[in-house]
């Protein structure tokens, strides 16, 4: 396990995050443009409505730049840019390169997305953007340089925390601790899947068990900073399965592949820890 | 160059790491700070499906009048779609039911607040206007004259289902 972990370097830790973040901006922007309706005039997420909600009619430069790039056309032409913005982000994470306009511009564009969502945004997508922050700061420094490196701290330190956060929330959910928010998620439709609301419905413990396992996993994820190679794999491998699940249990496609981009950069953060087993 | 750059962004990446774990923590302290928009949008919370998870089904329901006659049925507007296998790789939909999710859940907070600010609070909140959209921008076979909404909330799991809001009739 530990000589797998020490193949883990810079090198494979950014392709993988281009690759990562360049597939789930491309699927990401393929759905939008099949359902843009969403955001044209006449659709629930109308700029004329988000504008309003966002009162910025008091701010005129953010009115007047969202009045510019959210116009129904500008922001559809947005998402083919996107669309390719992504596929170039897969290119070059196949290829291992480095590209600075190409990261520049999709963090622009996500920022400007961002900006514009209000209801409506996805969690996952504010992975991708610490993600494209961190590649654009790795793009502008010298190869394995200290401002190179702390990106890629950075967005270990999220990762870590992010778990932390999920697990503490859901600790303090009453709903979380009996098992009985587990079973309601999958009881929707929204979120859930009918054959796993019927396998847990009435099967108590077991859905709290579940519940309680999530709970332990996310809570315990810091625990990787022992830089033990087993448990690190082990972590790992649990969060990789729970965004499989969520996936096509809950239909939350963005999340696997923007967290398990970040995958090997956090294995290859914990490697440089001087008490890492590999 | 490189050590300069290195000091900008070590300011820069723990600052926001500071600003994550404040989100977390307590959002009234970020709220105090009254950090202008863009920033806030860059602080992630991480917050996920806790401490309320969402186990909520939200439909909303229209139905049209044309003059004097009787209103039409209630018919479906949005409600969510059932999971299929492949909204693991493939899934437009979730854009909409995912606004429509955050859209109601912002509704009921501004209904429950309803007793002290008046009914008027809600009708020209920013929730409730985004639906009237949708709902008043809907395709329509035929003219009509006027529009009226309802939204349902459905906890399946634990049988649960209440009408959350009747919109008055608006001309369309």
């Amino acid at each position: 396990m530990n000589e797998f972990l020490a193949q883990v370097d810079a090198q494979l830790a950014v392709q993988s995050l281009q690759l990562g973040a360049g597939l789930a901006m491309t699927v990401s922007a393929v759905e939008i443009l099949v359902r843009f309706q969403v955001y044209a005039k006449s659709g629930i997420l109308s700029w004329d409505l988000v504008r309003r909600y966002k009162q910025i009619n008091d701010r005129p430069f953010f009115r007047r730049m969202g009045d510019f790039f959210y116009h129904d056309r500008r922001f559809l032409v947005l998402f083919g840019i996107r669309l390719g913005l992504g596929l170039g982000l897969v290119g070059c994470g196949i290829w291992g390169l480095l590209y600075p306009p190409l990261l520049v511009a999709a963090l622009l564009s996500s920022l400007l997305v961002l900006y514009r969502a209000g209801p409506g945004q996805d969690g996952s997508f504010q992975l991708r953007v610490l993600i494209l922050c961190v590649l654009f700061t790795c793009s502008i420094s010298s190869w394995d340089s200290p401002p190179f490196r702390i990106g890629l701290y950075f967005l270990s330190a999220q990762l870590i925390l992010s778990y932390l956060f999920a697990g503490t929330a859901k600790l303090r959910g009453k709903t979380w601790r009996d098992g009985t928010g587990l079973i309601g998620i999958c009881g929707t439709k929204y979120h859930g899947v009918e054959w796993v609301y019927k396998v847990l419905s009435g099967r108590q413990r077991l859905t709290k068990f579940l519940s309680w396992f999530v709970i332990a996993f996310e809570v315990l994820f810091p625990l990787v900073i022992t830089g033990n190679g087993w448990l690190v794999a082990g972590f790992l491998a649990v969060t990789t399965l729970f965004h499989l699940s969520t996936s096509f249990l809950m239909g939350l496609n963005g999340f696997l592949l923007s967290f398990a981009a970040a995958y090997p950069t956090l294995i290859f953060c914990l490697g440089q820890l001087p008490w890492a087993s590999w | 160059m490189e050590s300069a750059l290195f000091w900008i962004l070590l300011v820069l990446y723990g600052l926001w790491l500071l600003l994550t774990v404040v989100a977390a923590v307590g959002h009234r302290i970020l709220a105090l700070m009254r950090v202008p928009l863009p920033v806030w949008a860059l602080v992630p919370n991480w917050n996920l499906f806790a401490p309320k998870p969402g186990v909520t089904d939200h439909y909303v329901l229209f139905r049209d009048q044309r003059g004097s006659a009787e209103p039409s049925p209630w018919q479906v507007a949005y409600g969510p779609e059932a999971r299929k296998w492949f909204h693991g790789l493939w899934n437009p939909n979730k854009v909409q039911a995912k606004a429509v999710f955050d859209l109601v859940k912002q509704l009921s907070i501004v209904i429950m607040e309803m007793e002290k600010d008046g009914e008027e609070k809600v009708l020209q909140s920013a929730p409730y206007l985004h639906i009237l959209h949708f709902v008043k921008h809907l395709p329509r076979p035929e003219a009509k004259d006027q529009t009226q909404f309802c939204i349902i909330v459905r906890e399946p799991a634990y049988q649960y289902e209440a009408t959350l809001l009747v919109s008055p009739f608006y001309s369309l």
